[in-house]
């Protein structure tokens, strides 16, 4: 692995200060699953994707850890554990959308460690991204190995120069709960609700959110959902431990009377950023959700472009949303 | 192999240990050839021909009948020269009490660690006593070459039970049932888990394990343990039952056969008509994946 410095800020001040003076080279640290254990320990690099010099370890800023509910919603520190995601009575309560979803996370002693402002932020698993051999887009490389290559795995939906799929299920689990994220940078602190957190290759293939070098996420809020609304979590995997998503769907909504009433459907592991399904959400709203979720999940096709080898996962996506929306009803 | 004046046993093998217990089978088969307790038998803490005997590589379910083969006759050796020695010793003893005694070796045998007459058991002599008179360590020696015309049919059957989900491809392994002619079980726990991990190990490569290679450059795509995804132990079935059916072979140190490689074969195939079974689709090629299940599906419903 390549050296680096190491720094240890005890307040997000002293973070935001230190990476502006390092520039570009340095990179936020918390657990290191996967900036220190899969990218740098790979070596995955590229022009436009140098390995850090320095590291800028937040972790040992205590006030960025711990969880908070109250009666207008819940905030997580972005140095909060998976595990304490998970084990956390108060999110059990309200938030069951995000504890399952962090659940599914890897193995538990990845969870143990990993935190939820990493599983947010890691970068995608697109094998050609994180074999070093293959100078790719993503990596300021001038191709897509994955147009005419093994593309099984890829994007469906939303994929434009690089085909990678997100790689973060607490992504699609708070995008559903509609959640927002406290940024700190130089300016100070912004809210960016996750609809707006999220950035597809088209408007930057270098990077998939809308932090810039010298910003960290510091918390992320999830308003209590309305009374009654439904949370239900469904991810697929090829092995059931330490694997991501090759579809997964997270849906938050209420009902009534059998119909629809609010609600949102967000689909992982199958665009660049988490999914959110409006083209299926805007079909089932106002209907009675037994007899109109099948048709309503098959909308999915309207928006999907598979490449060659991947069109199995719009089968399955389509699916899963029936099967997630059925199941939350009981 | 050496037995020591004070009655303990050094098993000198070049066998290597590949983690199902070739190494402390070694031991056993010792042991029980000798007639002395398994804590009596310690194995050298190394392999290296330098010093150690040559058995030849653990591979080919070939082990329990070279390498265990090799220190099974060594021990035979061994306890040839230990029966004679006790017979002497039973005569020279008797003469130290002015009694006169015949006793030949025959007449002798090994249990427990004690030398005893085969026509009155509570006459005996220990190990250590034996070993002690005859003055210097007992060495056991043998050379066994494997036969040329080596040919050894494994014979097993396995059942499965499995679920299929249409909508996602997914099969699950509801139960699993591994039946194996053993010969003879020499370590039936260490033989049960190498049967149930030779069946894990096959559900990987039935379901998952396949490296893959990018076609333009060669390169692979998934040459880390992430993306080749050998199984978890989520992926393990909950309920594998082990039969092992013991038909003693002439060829087999104690009747025993080879069963490193069988649970590996019958997999496959056993999965691929139960989800026949299931769903009325023949998969014909490993890995199963899910892609290539649902494909075949959309063409019969």
């Amino acid at each position: 692995m390549k050296g680096f410095e190491l720094y240890e800020p005890t307040t997000v001040k002293q973070a935001v200060d230190t990476l502006t003076k390092l520039g570009p080279k340095a990179k936020v640290l918390a657990g290191g699953s996967d900036l220190v254990a899969g990218v740098m320990k790979d070596w995955v690099e590229g022009a436009g994707m140098p390995l850090p010099s320095a590291l800028v370890d937040i972790t040992t800023i205590p006030q960025l850890r711990g969880i908070k509910v109250d009666k207008t919603g819940a905030t997580i520190g972005a140095n909060t554990t998976l595990t304490e995601v998970v084990e956390s009575k108060a999110l059990n309560e309200q938030f069951s959308l995000v504890v399952q979803a962090a659940h599914s996370v890897a193995s538990p002693l990845i969870r143990n460690f990993a935190t939820l402002g990493g599983n947010l932020n890691q970068r995608p698993r697109c094998w050609f991204l994180r074999g070093k051999e293959f100078n790719c887009y993503k990596k300021g490389g001038d191709f897509c190995f994955s147009v005419g290559g093994d593309n099984r795995y890829h994007a469906v939906i939303g994929g434009e120069l690089c085909y990678i799929v997100h790689p973060s299920d607490t992504a699609t689990a708070l995008l559903a709960l509609n959640a927002q994220a406290k940024i700190a940078g130089p300016a100070g602190e912004r809210l960016v609700p996750f609809d707006n957190y999220f950035i597809g290759p088209r408007e930057d293939v270098l990077r998939e959110n809308v932090l810039k070098p010298n910003e960290l996420i510091v918390e992320v809020f999830i308003p209590t959902p309305a009374p009654g609304t439904k949370q239900t979590w469904m991810k697929l995997k090829n092995r059931q431990v330490y694997d991501f998503a090759l579809v997964s769907v997270a849906a938050a909504f209420t009902v009534e009377n059998d119909t629809w009433k609010d609600g949102r459907i967000v689909l992982g592991g199958v665009s660049p950023v988490p999914y959110r399904a409006t083209v299926i959400e805007n079909q089932i709203k106002g209907k009675n959700i037994k007899s109109g979720i099948k048709q309503a999940a098959a909308v999915i096709r309207t928006v999907a472009r598979p490449m060659s080898m991947n069109a199995y996962k719009v089968d399955i996506a389509q699916n899963m949303v029936e099967r997630t929306i059925l199941q939350a009803l009981g | 192999m050496i037995v020591n004046s004070d009655g303990s046993v050094q098993c000198v093998s070049g066998c290597t240990e590949i983690g199902p217990g070739q190494r402390t089978e070694m031991a056993m088969i010792t042991a029980e050839a000798l007639g002395v307790p398994l804590s009596k038998v310690s194995i050298t803490t190394y392999v290296d021909t330098d010093n150690t005997t040559d058995t030849g590589g653990t591979n080919g379910s070939r082990q329990t009948n070279t390498g265990g083969r090799g220190i099974y006759e060594a021990t035979i050796d061994a306890k040839k020269q230990i029966l004679e020695y006790a017979a002497q010793k039973f005569v020279d003893d008797a003469k130290r009490r002015n009694q006169e005694l015949r006793v030949t070796p025959d007449q002798l045998d090994i249990r427990n660690g004690d030398v005893f007459m085969k026509s009155n058991p509570s006459t005996k002599l220990t190990m250590e006593a034996v070993v002690s008179a005859a003055g210097l360590p007992i060495l056991g020696r043998a050379i066994y070459k494997q036969d040329n015309d080596w040919e050894r049919t494994a014979w097993a059957a396995h059942a499965v039970e499995v679920e299929v989900d249409t909508g996602t491809g997914s099969v699950q392994i509801m139960k699993y049932a591994a039946a194996h002619d053993v010969g003879r079980a020499l370590n039936p726990f260490a033989l049960e888990q190498q049967i149930e991990g030779g069946v894990v190990m096959a559900l990987g490569a039935v379901f998952n394990e396949q490296l893959l290679t990018d076609a333009s450059t060669g390169l692979p795509l998934n040459a880390n343990m992430l993306d080749y995804r050998p199984p978890s132990i989520l992926d393990v079935p909950e309920e594998i039952d082990i039969v092992l059916i013991e038909k003693p072979k002439a060829y087999g140190v104690f009747g025993a056969h080879g069963i490193g490689e069988p649970p590996m074969g019958p997999p496959a195939p056993a999965v691929a008509a139960a989800v026949y079974n299931a769903v009325g689709v023949w998969m014909e090629s490993m890995p199963l994946t899910r892609e290539k299940l649902l494909a075949e599906l959309r063409k019969v419903r």
